[in-house]
């Protein structure tokens, strides 16, 4: 799951494949391509910013783990890995 | 225009996310002579200010903080509301305030607002730091691309203030859109970044000092030390460092009690103005000491950024049951006392986890208790080691143990049951850090000092005062050859408590408590520790502890001659203590938070109800363990 970043970076070629955010290594970015959680949710992340092409960068995670934040649109925000998984993203290559 | 509409006040409305920078706005455009009250029915703040500009009458009013106009939080629902007009007059105009760093989330708010047809400007906020940090902004083209006025401002200076000012003076004149933002939430994003194209110039740069601080305070080792130094610095403060001021003002309402008793003839106008009203002037203003200083650190820790910081690290152990990172700085503060704990659950956004913090902050052993722990268990616990433990050190460590386990419990299982779920994630916005303003801080500890006395304290001293009455009257019969304190023994015994006491045996002998417990029962129902006094007046003990001690562990039951505290009883006691809600206090603030009786009268219940039956248990099985 680390590695997905990764493995996806050398195929060139092919649009990396979206993963959950909540899957997102520390210090990689991803883009946005869409919410999928029931409404109250899915409305509350696309208002928190998380709208398609958003670029995300994973800042840190928790001491144990749970909850991350992420910097978007100018802003940190944390989220526990139970939402971050809702938003699926394509993993930007770093640099 | 009618001479009418010129009288009454131009109505402004304050809109934005939280963390944008709109209460200092607020504060700035008001001073400090803002109202603070509550939308009816529900528990959201409402803020409101008037000022005169360019000559002319407005009230600002500070709206709940919001991330979108989507009515999903009650927050937001109170936001439409106001918006619509259906909580009192509707808004003439609104202010948009963004943080002029996050512009890019901030847009997708303003999208939503620019669909309403009243004036509307947009004020961003930290500009300053967004200059410290690189970005450039052109606003000129900001304000024709949205085709209504923008503004920029750096709220704790104070600058930009004047030329927003005449701005606000005349909402009639501002510019309308003739382009509304797409209503449609799949074109929004698409539409802030064409706003963005034209009018970021640069973008700001990462805040360098905030990256800093947080690997040293986000850091798996170092954060959670620094997590953990904060806590007991925090609790240390408001348990230990306001018991001077809060002895000062108990001795100084002792000492006004007692010039009452020289100034006025003995008498029953001496004791209602010296015990009654006095007593309950003092049981309200002791709790000014603790209250100043927990919402003075608390929102120094907020408004530096801190706060948000202390909830990410504890996020996970509180989620475990139903709770979030926030509920911890409350229920710690419940430590020292449950008023301001529940006053700080003002913090957490989602209401339910509000509401179930609120419901279990009393179980948490608050400084009210120690010293019926500390009569009971230096009465009857041995003075022995364990180990290089004292045994009554363990006892009082067991007695704060099962009340921090029993707290979590019970949030877990109403998360689970009453109060079920949350229909919204746990999100938390981790804002730069920044240095708050003197002005800013003193308007915020003012703002709960202010809510305290006058919502709850009005409580307070009204059951104070009945609680006088059912203790002193019917009067006693003078008898001269009595002393006072005999006299005084005699009249508590034949009050109406007293007599409640005696009704109430049949009901209290299965936990092992008599009547003279149960009248000391009835009284602490004013505060937990008044039982103490109670006790002393019964046991003709005088106020000192160690006589009082002395005279429990003598007493013996007339008919049986086993002593009255025997250990079952003793334990049982104890229990009670550690689970009953036995505090108007707590009842008058949860009245005040929670904007109903509904939830008072649950929480006294339920902890009734937890403390009779685990007071049971324990009674039935200490006695068992003795006999045996």
């Amino acid at each position: 799951m680390r590695n997905a970043a990764a493995t996806s970076t050398p195929v060139e070629a092919l649009p990396p494949r979206a993963i959950p955010l909540a899957e997102l290594p520390v210090g990689a970015s991803g883009e946005v391509e869409g919410v999928f959680a029931v409404p109250p949710t899915g409305q509350r992340l696309r208002d928190l910013g998380f709208h398609p092409n958003t670029r995300v960068r994973v800042v840190r995670r928790a001491p144990l783990g749970d909850p991350i934040v992420f910097e978007l649109r100018g802003y940190r925000l944390c989220l526990r890995l139970k939402e971050a998984a809702s938003i699926r993203v394509r993993p930007l290559s770093s640099r | 225009m009618s001479e009418v509409a010129l009288d009454s006040p131009l109505r402004l409305a304050l809109l934005g996310s939280p963390n944008s920078g709109k209460t200092t706005l607020f504060n700035a455009l008001t001073g400090l002579r803002a109202k603070v009250g509550n939308y009816s029915g529900v528990t959201v703040e409402r803020r409101e200010g008037e000022i005169v500009i360019e000559g002319r009458r407005a009230v600002v009013v500070d709206l709940p903080g919001t991330y979108s106009l989507h009515p999903t939080s009650p927050d937001e629902q109170i936001v439409n509301r106001v918006l619509d007009g259906e909580l009192g007059d509707a808004p003439e105009a609104l202010i948009i305030v963004a943080d002029a760093c996050s512009l890019e989330r901030s847009l997708l708010f303003v999208a939503q607002v620019l669909q309403r047809d009243i004036p509307i400007c947009l004020v961003l906020t930290m500009t300053d730091e967004l200059h410290a940090r690189g970005g450039v902004l052109d606003l000129p083209r900001l304000e024709r691309a949205l085709g209504v006025p923008v503004r920029g401002v750096v709220g704790h200076k104070g600058l930009g203030l004047g030329d927003l000012r005449r701005l606000l003076a005349r909402p009639e004149m501002w510019d309308r859109p003739h382009l509304r933002p797409p209503l449609a939430e799949s074109e929004r994003a698409p539409w802030v970044e064409s706003v963005l194209a034209s009018v970021l110039i640069r973008r700001a740069g990462p805040h360098r000092i905030t990256d800093a601080i947080d690997r040293v305070v986000l850091h798996p080792i170092a954060g959670t030390a620094l997590f953990a130094a904060i806590m007991v610095g925090f609790f240390q403060l408001i348990f230990a460092w306001a018991t001077p001021a809060m002895n000062l003002i108990d001795s100084a309402v002792g000492a006004a009690a007692a010039a009452v008793h020289v100034w006025l003839p003995p008498g029953l106008a001496a004791d209602f103005i010296a015990d009654g009203l006095i007593a309950g002037i003092g049981a309200v203003l002791i709790f000014l000491p603790q209250i100043v200083l927990l919402f003075f650190v608390l929102y120094l820790l907020e408004d530096l950024g801190y706060m948000a910081r202390a909830a990410f690290v504890i996020d996970r152990i509180m989620g475990r049951f139903g709770l979030e990172g926030r509920c911890f700085v409350s229920l710690l503060s419940s430590y020292a006392c449950a008023v301001p704990g529940i006053m700080a659950t003002r913090t957490i956004p989602s209401p339910r986890n509000r509401l179930v913090t609120m419901l279990v902050a009393p179980l948490m052993t608050c400084s009210a208790r120690l010293p019926v722990y500390t009569l009971l268990i230096g009465a009857f616990v041995p003075a022995t080691t364990v180990g290089f433990l004292g045994l009554q050190g363990l006892a009082l460590l067991g007695l704060y143990f099962l009340g921090a386990t029993t707290a979590l419990a019970v949030a877990a299982l109403l998360k689970h049951t009453l109060i079920r779920g949350d229909s919204l994630p746990f999100y938390m916005e981790l804002p730069p850090y920044r240095l708050p303003t003197v002005r800013l801080l003193a308007s915020q500890v003012w703002g709960a000092a202010s809510a305290f006395l006058r919502r709850a304290g009005t409580i307070i001293l009204a059951v104070s005062i009945v609680l006088w009455v059912l203790l002193t009257f019917p009067r006693a019969e003078q008898n001269s050859e009595w002393t006072v304190s005999q006299t005084k023994q005699f009249g508590l015994e034949h009050s109406f408590a007293g007599r409640a006491g005696h009704a109430l045996e049949p009901l209290i002998a299965p936990l092992g408590f008599d009547w003279k417990i149960g009248v000391g029962l009835l009284a602490s129902l004013a505060a937990r520790e008044v039982i103490v006094a109670t006790l002393a007046q019964i046991y003709v003990a005088g106020d000192s502890g160690t006589s009082l001690r002395q005279a429990i562990r003598a007493d013996r039951d007339p008919d049986t001659g086993r002593p009255v505290f025997g250990p079952a009883t003793v334990a049982s006691l104890l229990v009670f203590f550690v689970f009953a809600l036995q505090c108007m206090s707590t009842l008058a603030i949860l009245r005040r938070e929670s904007n109903s009786w509904r939830w008072p009268a649950f929480a006294f219940t339920y902890m009734l109800c937890l403390a009779y039956t685990a007071s049971f248990v324990t009674y039935r099985l200490v006695s068992a363990l003795t006999a045996a």
